[in-house]
């Protein structure tokens, strides 16, 4: 039952075949047997519960709230939520309870969905690997996997070989492991660099970028706010589409989001590829990229084009400048955003109290990492009168360009364009703490950062297994508020790809359960 | 450092110091003589009153002081700036904070409709251009009651520019002639207001409150067309009547509602603009004329005395009657502005420039139409009174400067024709009076 499409446990909810409290307390024992991963940082038994309780008095009268009631979620520690810490993985906010839910958490409780906790990323989700965070790294469910195991000649139960886990990507890992791992069917991240579409790929999971403005930021503790957007992982194509229904749309809280009536995100099941431009961006060609990503890379072209599709070279000039535009802007913006983090009103507060600006120091260098504190300090630097124009002046300008690249090319009649997600599939740890964060992203948000800087809906569809037996995914890059489009042509090359379901039954006893052929005939599904 | 600051800062203090210092710097080896020469001139210069541009020193250069204003006005509404909280004074302490207010972490700004438009009121009344396009920007400093770290207001592009508030002094040896001067409005921007500390030393702790943090506030900036503390006060004061008819705000400085910040500089006419300094926070008229004339004193004997001028920010200590550094704000703070992401521009509409189809009505600010809703200004209110009632320029100042905030002159609803006309025959007869205000020329 964990492994299926949301309609279809929606449509076994319904029938009576599963309760809420039964699912509930299937993914709450899964909860605790994966712990090792690390994916939760709060989880939330007793609420879960009484949600999945009143769920199935609704699905008793036959007044089900819809396609997410009763349904297991999980939401990544920086969204708001109220009654329940919030810490962004950071000292500076442990103990941290919210008075409010963030605008896209407050949809999905109102929808039904059932809480089951808050995930790990990195710190105020400043990283590539989930790994920077105070409550330690996330481990990806795939480094405990039949198919990479056994590639690796390792016997599945062998724990000694726990040592060389791989990462989930981030930051947004703890929600992608939480998905990956069986836990939940749905899990909120956020995307400002590619954080919810990096562990996507590294994790074998769908992981979609709405367009800047279409989902509300309000209770999404931010870290770039003209960036930022709320993420979706999920195992299906079609959940994603769900479920980014259910949050998009305006919000009068969120002066960013338009105000535009938002169509429904019903997908149409596209037989016909011949009326489609795919675009692959030239610039995207790098030496870095690994010969199996390449080679999927390249097979994915083919198989669009062998379909009728027209695929076609294109060009983003202003691809080598976004690395650095985008440092400039965040690091500037991050600087603006943690000034509010002082330990007054609320949050973590040092024991100095020899003057308020000793306090203030004491408190941040307490609270925040190494990470946030380098960006603090870049940032304020770029933010100086002497600084301003040559640093944060130009990067804008060199943002404009790089967002009139894609402006350009989708003018040119190209429809979404298909590129890696990331340069290979998931390393482990031990090879990843080699270099440090900024290093690090900047390396791996190479395909992904130019996408937040132009505010597109972007989504990373699961490809294929590596030589090593790990999941790799690409990705599609569609044009501004076209998300339902983008979505309809990630469901069609989803169902030609075939991605395997990832075999922990091995591994844990619980899961052979979960995944053994269960036969849902009885279960009559509405397209 | 506070200390001995303040005992040389202050000028009737320094009077007696100097003659003290001048023996000092003697036998410091300062040029002899000549320090204590220049000391005894100084001494019989400080016994002369506090004089305004009009005259110059004897036996010195001429000295022309300029001082601009800054001037941060409350905005009459139920809510604040950026949130829901109300806006009330005098509420038990935090009891008006939203979440955004206390600076919670994910909330974000939203527009409150009612400042706009008092903004859009303000300008067309100041004569400005109002842009319709203007942008939103973040400031930063920390501060316990800043609680975001930083404050949103207008700096790349406000909301009106280039506007002119008139007003009239009083002139001449009797102080009846009304000569009007007019004042250039540089900007006029939205910005929120932070909160409140109470410092308590005894326990070591500061007290904040919230309540006023986040309160929408107009800054209207004056270009430095002043020149003396008598010139500030009119134009502020005249500025407040624009703002109460308009009833865009209260304007009480007694509740805060009104503060004003003072650039004041000196140089010899001819020459470029001096080193300005900054006062800040004068919250009353009371003080603002001679706290300004103070600090115009002090620069001129600070520059005569070969001193030279810091850039720097000082505050009024109204017990000792003098200027003195604020401390906290030594040297020059770098704001590090950045464009305050969470709020897309400001477009305002008029009749011809219509917004994109769909746009909901609540969204769309109409200038025109706003420019339709102005009640009488009180220019014009006394200029009708004179005309109507054959008041005298003088007295039409007085009446409306007397009376209370917020009253209607348009309705006439105070007087009726014959008791405007007993008040100006009474005034007109009591021609011993000076019938400028005299709060404005009360001797300390």
């Amino acid at each position: 039952m964990l492994g299926r499409t949301l309609r279809e446990v929606s449509a076994a909810l319904k029938q009576g075949q599963i309760t809420p409290t039964e699912l509930c307390q299937k993914c709450l024992s899964l909860i605790k047997k994966t712990k090792f991963l690390n994916a939760y940082i709060t989880v939330s038994e007793e609420m879960a519960l009484k949600q999945a309780e009143e769920s199935e008095k609704r699905y008793k009268k036959g007044q089900s709230l819809g396609d997410l009631d009763g349904i297991p979620i999980a939401v990544k520690d920086n969204f708001s939520t109220s009654g329940i810490e919030t810490t962004c993985a950071s000292n500076m906010l442990k103990g941290y309870v919210p008075p409010y839910n963030a605008t896209v958490v407050q949809k999905l409780l109102d929808q039904g969905a059932l809480l089951m906790g808050k995930t790990n990323l990195d710190e105020f989700a400043m990283g590539s690997g989930s790994t920077d965070g105070a409550f330690g790294p996330v481990k990806n469910p795939w480094s405990y996997s039949k198919q990479y195991r056994e590639k690796r000649q390792q016997k599945p139960h062998d724990e000694k070989e726990d040592s060389n886990w791989l990462i989930t990507g981030g930051s947004s890992g703890g929600s992608a492991a939480a998905v990956s791992a069986f836990t939940c069917f749905v899990a909120l991240g956020s995307d400002t660099g590619g954080s919810t579409r990096n562990p996507a790929a590294h994790c074998g999971l769908v992981g979609l970028k709405p367009s800047y403005g279409l989902v509300s930021r309000h209770g999404l503790i931010p870290l770039v706010n003209s960036m930022d957007v709320p993420g979706i992982l999920t195992r299906y194509v079609e959940d994603a589409a769900i479920v980014l229904g259910m949050l998009a749309g305006h919000d009068p809280r969120d002066s960013t989001t338009v105000q535009d009536p938002v169509k429904p995100f019903t997908l149409p099941i596209l037989t016909d590829v011949s009326k489609l431009c795919i675009g692959i961006p030239k610039e995207y060609h790098l030496p870095e990229l690994s010969n199996e990503v390449r080679a999927l890379w390249s097979k994915a072209a083919d198989l669009f084009e062998s379909e009728g599709a027209k695929v076609i070279e294109v060009s983003l000039p202003h691809t080598s400048f976004s690395i650095v535009c985008y440092h400039i802007l965040c690091t500037s913006e991050v600087a603006s955003n943690m000034a509010r983090f002082d330990g007054l009103e609320y949050g973590h507060r040092c024991d100095t109290d020899v003057s308020t600006e000793a306090m203030y120091a004491a408190t941040r260098r307490e609270g925040f990492n190494d990470v946030v504190r380098g960006r603090i300090l870049s940032g304020n630097f770029f933010l100086l009168k002497e600084n301003y124009e040559n640093y944060f002046i130009k990067a804008q300008k060199v943002r404009r360009l790089i967002a009139n690249d894609f402006v350009n090319v989708f003018n040119s009649g190209v429809d979404v364009l298909l590129t890696p997600t990331t340069l290979r599939e998931a390393v482990p740890y031990l090879e990843f703490i080699k270099e440090d964060n900024s290093t690090r992203s900047a390396q791996d948000d190479i395909f992904t950062q130019a996408v937040n800087l132009a505010g597109l809906p972007a989504v990373s569809v699961p490809v294929a297994l590596s030589n090593q037996g790990l999941p790799i995914g690409l990705q599609f890059i569609g044009r501004a508020f076209y998300d339902q489009q983008l979505l309809t042509i990630a469901k069609w090359f989803e169902k030609k790809v075939q991605f395997p379901v990832i075999q922990l039954q091995e591994f844990m006893d619980d899961y052979s359960s979960v995944l053994k052929n269960e036969k849902l005939t009885s279960v009559s599904l509405k397209q | 450092m506070a200390a001995p600051m303040l005992r040389w800062g202050c000028l009737g203090r320094r009077r007696a110091l100097a003659l003290v210092d001048g023996r000092t710097r003697s036998r410091r080896g300062a040029p002899t003589g000549s320090a204590s020469d220049r000391i005894r001139e100084q001494s019989s210069v400080a016994q002369q009153p506090v004089h305004t541009a009009q005259e110059p020193r004897k036996g010195e250069h001429k000295w022309a002081a300029v001082v601009g204003l800054e001037i941060h006005a409350q905005i009459s509404s139920n809510s604040k700036l950026f949130s829901g909280s109300q806006v009330r004074f005098a509420a038990p302490p935090n009891s008006l904070v939203s979440f955004f207010d206390a600076s919670l972490p994910g909330t974000l700004p939203v527009l409150n409709r009612r400042c706009v438009e008092a903004a859009v009121m303000t300008g067309l009344a100041l004569n400005c251009h109002i842009n319709k396009k203007s942008l939103f920007d973040r400031k930063h400093y920390f501060y316990a009651d800043l609680p975001a770290g930083y404050q949103i207001t207008q700096q790349r592009l406000p909301i009106a520019v280039n506007g002119s508030l008139t007003y009239s002094v009083c002139l001449g040896k009797p102080r009846n002639q009304m000569v009007t001067r007019t004042a250039r409005v540089k900007q006029i921007q939205l910005e929120q207001d932070s909160g409140k500390s109470l410092h308590d030393d005894l326990r070591s702790q500061t007290l904040v409150d919230l309540n006023r943090a986040g309160v929408g506030l107009l800054e209207v900036v004056l270009e430095p067309d002043m020149s003396c503390g008598d010139e500030a006060a009119t134009a502020v004061r005249e500025l407040q009547l624009i703002l109460q008819a308009l009833g865009t705000s209260q304007a009480n400085m007694a509740e805060g509602q009104l503060r004003v910040d003072a650039n004041i500089s000196v140089h010899h006419p001819g020459e470029p603009l001096g080193i300005r300094t900054e006062v800040k926070n004068l919250n009353s008229f009371r003080f603002l004329a001679k706290a300004i004339d103070y600090e115009i004193e002090r620069q001129i004997n600070e520059l005569e005395s070969g001193g030279e001028i810091l850039n720097e920010t000082r505050s009024f200590d109204y017990k000792l009657g003098c200027t003195v550094p604020m401390r906290d704000k030594e040297g020059k703070q770098d704001y590090r502005f950045m464009p305050e992401p969470n709020l897309p521009p400001l477009r305002l509409y008029d009749d011809a420039s219509s917004p994109p189809a769909g746009t909901a009505s609540q969204q769309v600010v109409n200038i025109d139409r706003i420019r339709e809703t102005l009640p009488e200004l009180p220019g014009v209110t006394r200029e009708r009174l004179v005309r109507q009632y054959g008041m005298l320029p003088e007295h039409s100042f007085t009446l409306l400067w007397y009376t209370c905030c917020g009253c209607n002159w348009s309705h006439g609803c105070v007087l009726t024709d014959l008791t405007v006309s007993q008040v100006s025959g009474a005034l007109n007869a009591d021609t011993r009076q000076s019938p400028c205000p005299t709060m404005l020329t009360q001797d300390p």
